[in-house]
């Protein structure tokens, strides 16, 4: 896709109708016929769940009963295309920063001081522009996660969801959703006490590793090239920090190649040099 | 109570460490959970019952105050009949009408002057016991005990010659003692143009 027509955001705030466009007629709308007009809505809703995949340069859906993918601008050119449908979204690792508390003495079961301090953090490495970035936690024994938005408006997409009466049942990281596909799609990864998997997005790659089902280790990097090569170098770095028996489980999209993989702890069940991420890691 | 409750928080927790982690940007506040929307809708029935039932004891509040004021003025529609009536007929229909007219003619009526002429002709040794008169009708029933049968016919004349009284007859003149004095005597009266309630005044000078 030619970047000179690829919005850099998925949503784009120039393509959003003015507010006071909007506002005119529903104020001069009877209640009752608002009121009809949202038992009609809520009666005509798509109850069957789309997915979407957003990146910075695009999204790529899985509409509701159809596995193939299709690409497109943004989000909200297809929430205007598709009113009224119910809609999971998966965020590309290039919309995300994760950190991962490692002291486990660290104070910080409490989300608002999670935040306060994840906010931290990020203002240290992206500037004061990261204190305003939405943040997201996951607080339990042992693992304390903080993941922030960036590169996408969070509340301009929530309102065009609105305007277009979508519903969003959930706006989570890919590497959250993958996590969860693990048992389904890699087993023996999943059985396997330690274990790490790597979600490769063309360049970036985010690596998770895990010990008796907790996440001790979340980091992201970039390879030089986006080849098999490249990433196998990257991997056979990452893992260092692995037993020798442990699994490693590699998905994504966006290689230029996929193969030969010669480390035979990898686990690579569909190919890495799609177009698009495979749906069986975003649909879940 | 409290071990359990620990026991399920730390179950809790360690199937939360075992679950893969789950981070949402929606606000958690955004879904509202069914449980959240089934508790309102509870909430709202019984407000909505709580509201008619009071509505519900207030109008039976205002009829029974309704009810009670209907019998409070009809009690008390006779000293002021007079202006009252043509009200009390509208509110109260015909047959509070009819009794309201009833009161009021008994008010009218003068009774002060009956009971003086009464008095009047018996002066002179009676004893009055009874005396029976409506004011919608022109029957009088005296009873009282004279020291003889002469004051007793007296008290009998006396009364026929006074204007607004005719017919004025010593029905029973009996002993109340065989032994002892005094005599029991019964007279019937009629008592005219009661309506006008002049007749009775006009005739009661001495």
């Amino acid at each position: 896709m030619p970047s000179s027509i690829v919005s850099p955001s998925p949503i784009d705030p120039s393509a959003l109708p003015a507010p006071a466009v909007e506002a005119s007629p529903a104020r001069a709308e009877a209640p009752w016929r608002r009121v009809a007009r949202r038992l009609a809505a809520m009666a005509t809703r798509d109850k069957r769940m789309s997915h979407l995949f957003l990146r910075a340069d695009g999204v790529t859906a899985w509409r509701a009963g159809i596995d193939e993918p299709v690409a497109g601008e943004s989000a909200e050119t297809w929430f205007a295309a598709h009113r009224g449908a119910s809609v999971r979204i998966v965020l590309g690792g290039g919309l995300t920063r994760q950190i991962l508390v490692r002291d486990p003495e660290a104070p910080l079961d409490d989300e608002d001081t999670l935040v306060a301090w994840a906010r931290h953090q990020l203002a240290a490495y992206h500037g004061s522009g990261a204190l305003t970035w939405p943040v997201a936690t996951w607080i339990a024994p042992g693992q304390r996660i903080a993941c922030a938005l960036h590169g996408i408006d969070l509340g301009a997409l929530r309102a065009a969801a609105v305007r277009h009466r979508v519903r969003l049942h959930s706006i989570e990281p890919a590497w959250s959703v993958a996590l969860r596909s693990i048992g389904r799609c890699m087993p023996d990864l999943h059985d396997a006490p330690r274990h790490a998997l790597a979600l490769v997005e063309s360049e970036l790659v985010t690596w998770v590793r895990r010990e008796s089902g907790r996440v001790v280790e979340l980091t992201q990097r970039r390879l030089h090239s986006p080849t098999s090569a490249s990433l196998a170098a990257l991997v056979a770095e990452l893992a260092r920090s692995l037993p020798d028996e442990a699994p490693i489980g590699l998905a994504g999209y966006g290689l230029a190649d996929s193969g030969p993989w010669l480390d035979l702890r990898l686990n690579v069940p569909t190919p890495l040099d799609l177009a698009s991420p495979p749906s069986q890691w975003v649909v879940t | 109570m409290k071990a359990w409750r620990s026991l399920l928080a730390s179950g809790r927790q360690w199937r939360r460490a075992q679950a893969a982690p789950r981070l949402d940007f929606l606000a958690p506040a955004s879904r509202t959970p069914i449980l959240v929307w089934a508790a309102a809708a509870a909430g709202a029935l019984l407000l909505a019952l709580g509201v008619n039932d009071s509505l519900v004891l207030r109008q039976h509040i205002a009829e029974e105050m309704q009810r009670a004021e209907t019998s409070r003025g009809v009690s008390t529609a006779g000293p002021r009949v007079a202006a009252a009536a043509p009200v009390a007929s509208a509110v109260y229909g015909a047959e509070a009408s009819r009794e309201a007219r009833r009161l009021a003619a008994q008010a009218r009526h003068p009774w002060g002057e009956l009971f003086a002429a009464v008095e009047a002709a018996g002066a002179g040794g009676v004893q009055w016991l009874a005396l029976e008169h409506a004011s919608d009708r022109p029957e009088l029933r005296l009873e009282g005990i004279a020291g003889d049968s002469a004051t007793a016919l007296r008290t009998v004349d006396t009364l026929a010659t006074r204007s607004g009284f005719s017919r004025a007859v010593l029905t029973r003149l009996g002993s109340v003692d065989p032994q002892g004095p005094g005599l029991r005597f019964e007279i019937s009266a009629r008592v005219g143009a009661i309506e006008g309630g002049g007749d009775v005044s006009e005739g009661s000078g001495p």
